[in-house]
């Protein structure tokens, strides 16, 4: 992910792509498997396998997120 | 409008020989499912939710009367000649009784998602190719082991046409999706079904559909899985249609699942389980009961039953925590919502089987029952204590009691000889609200049976309000045995 200026890269650590919510770059998981540029995105509307069960239910929901930020100099 | 049905080339039971229907003047395939004790009509179709639809309908025989279910949508029967139509929106599930044929189930269904993408595998890709008579058996588990063993596949998905096979195991991180017109079918022999050591012992026997251990399973889209009891009775093969152990994060969308030879679909042991939109339709006795319950989450946590029409010989859904191939363990959260239902046992019920420790946060909102012989049931046979459970807006058309007592509210803790099996322990039930709940029947039981052993302090806490039996007030009745 580029900082406003262009010159720093973050690198974002997901442990797992497949089973996790959470999405660098295109939004639908779905759909389309994720590209690990441009922004990042929260993925709540499912999984892989339509079996995150927190989704199916109504009312408010609490997320919480652990995101490891590492900066790479170019 | 999409009909669903129309895709079944291989089954000559679609053949509208009784009733006709037309969707926005478009006609619709009724299917007969010929085979149950007492015939049963389907119609299936998507609606586009934000607009308003009409379903006419044409009964071929003479009738006297039509009604339609659930009432609580405040739909009506509008009478036309031979038949009658009836004005809706969004995509609800409704049954017309007719008196000459029996009941007519619509399901009116949203669009649903077709997965596409580099993760999902066709089945003609992997050599499965639809076929009334060939069983593929080995083609199906190896896809589906073939996509749980890869970091890319999700999706093994089924296109219209007819699949048959011998028993399936699910692995982790997989989901079936069955295209409408998809019907998997168990083979016609006994030959095909695998893993004989789970042949015999009553309940040692395989289901159709089976998972131990697996996450992350799905079972998805507008077709049929089909048990096939007809020519795999009950008590040779199959227990049931679908028996998932211990497994976590499983969700059933949208499909139906037809003719078990037992139990239809049986979590056990699991947590984050999901059935959206499920339809359970099993063979119905006209009069007594055949076990072919519904929907039974047994020993499980976290359990959502949301929107689901079931057609059942015996409990439409039933709670449990019970010893069958396993240790009884606790329940907690389940929910069950906007439940429709034909059956011959009980709707909604606790019980009977209470063998784990706790069972709590077990909830029933918005059931309805257009025949059943109990509508709201706690049946306490053992030792778990039940607690912090309700009932609310639960209503029935018609209670028949043709083999066992009927009731509206029935709470069961029978003592040694009581029950029709050894008890082991006894129950305490705490906090139980029931709130709303009506019989349409001015002749039914109009008490709230409490059928407990009198000498033992076992049910703390009851509340009820708003119980009424043809529109007139209830009462609170014990029944000490």
């Amino acid at each position: 992910m580029m900082n406003p200026e262009g010159t720093q890269t973050i690198e974002v650590q997901v442990d797992d792509q497949r089973t996790q919510s959470i999405t660098p770059g295109n939004g639908n998981l779905m759909i389309e498997p994720p590209e690990a540029v441009g922004d990042l995105w929260f993925n709540l509307l499912n999984n892989l396998w339509n079996t995150n069960f927190r989704l199916w239910n109504e009312g408010p929901m609490g997320y919480r997120f652990r995101m490891d930020f590492r900066s790479q100099t170019p | 409008m999409n009909d669903l049905l129309l895709h079944y080339p291989d089954n000559p039971a679609l053949i509208p020989d009784q009733i006709e229907a037309m969707l926005d003047g478009q006609p619709l395939t009724v299917r007969k499912y010929s085979r149950f004790d007492e015939p049963l009509y389907v119609v299936q179709a998507e609606t586009d939710p934000g607009t308003e639809h009409e379903v006419h309908l044409v009964f071929k025989r003479k009738y006297r009367s039509l009604s339609l279910h659930p009432k609580r949508l405040g739909l009506s029967l509008d009478p036309q000649k031979k038949g009658a139509s009836i004005r809706f929106s969004g995509a609800p599930y409704l049954v017309v009784e007719c008196d000459a044929l029996g009941y007519l189930v619509l399901l009116f269904e949203p669009p649903g998602d077709i997965p596409e993408g580099d993760g999902v595998v066709m089945a003609t890709d992997r050599g499965i190719a639809s076929d009334f008579h060939t069983v593929q058996t080995e083609a199906i588990q190896n896809a589906l082991n073939e996509i749980s063993a890869s970091e890319d596949l999700h999706t093994l998905r089924l296109p219209a046409g007819t699949y048959r096979c011998g028993d399936l195991h699910f692995p982790s991180n997989v989901r079936l999706h069955l295209d409408a017109g998809a019907l998997l079918k168990a083979s016609d022999h006994a030959k095909d079904i695998g893993n004989p050591a789970m042949k015999g012992a009553d309940w040692n026997r395989a289901s159709f559909l089976n998972a131990d251990g697996a996450e992350n399973v799905s079972i998805t889209g507008q077709g049929i899985v089909d048990g096939n009891r007809t020519v795999l009775d009950m008590e040779r093969y199959f227990k049931g249609l679908l028996l998932f152990r211990n497994c976590r994060n499983v969700t059933f969308d949208s499909v139906t699942f037809a003719d078990s030879c037992g139990w239809g679909v049986t979590p056990r042991h699991c947590t984050g389980v999901t059935a959206h939109r499920v339809k359970i339709l099993n063979n119905r006795p006209r009069f007594g009961c055949i076990n072919t319950d519904g929907l039974n989450p047994d020993s499980c946590e976290n359990v959502l039953i949301d929107h689901c029409f079931f057609h059942t010989g015996d409990d439409a859904v039933a709670v449990k925590t019970t010893n069958y191939r396993c240790e009884p363990g606790s329940v907690r959260n389940v929910k069950v919502r906007d439940l429709l239902a034909i059956n011959n046992s009980a709707t909604a019920k606790i019980g009977t089987e209470t063998l784990g420790e706790v069972m709590e946060d077990i909830h029933f909102e918005r059931v309805d029952a257009v025949r059943t012989c109990r509508l709201c049931v706690v049946d306490a046979y053992d030792v778990a204590a039940i607690r912090n459970c309700s009932f609310r807006e639960c209503h029935v058309h018609e209670l028949d009691g043709n083999w066992e007592d009927e009731g509206v509210i029935d709470i069961r803790m029978p003592r040694e000889g009581m029950g029709f099996r050894p008890l082991k322990g006894e129950a305490v039930i705490e906090n139980l609200l029931l709130e709303s709940i009506h019989a349409e029947d001015p002749e039914a039981p109009s008490s709230v049976l409490i059928r407990m052993d009198g000498d033992k302090p076992a049910l703390r806490n009851l509340t009820v309000r708003n119980f009424t039996c043809g529109g007139i007030p209830s009462e609170l009745k014990e029944e000490r045995i």
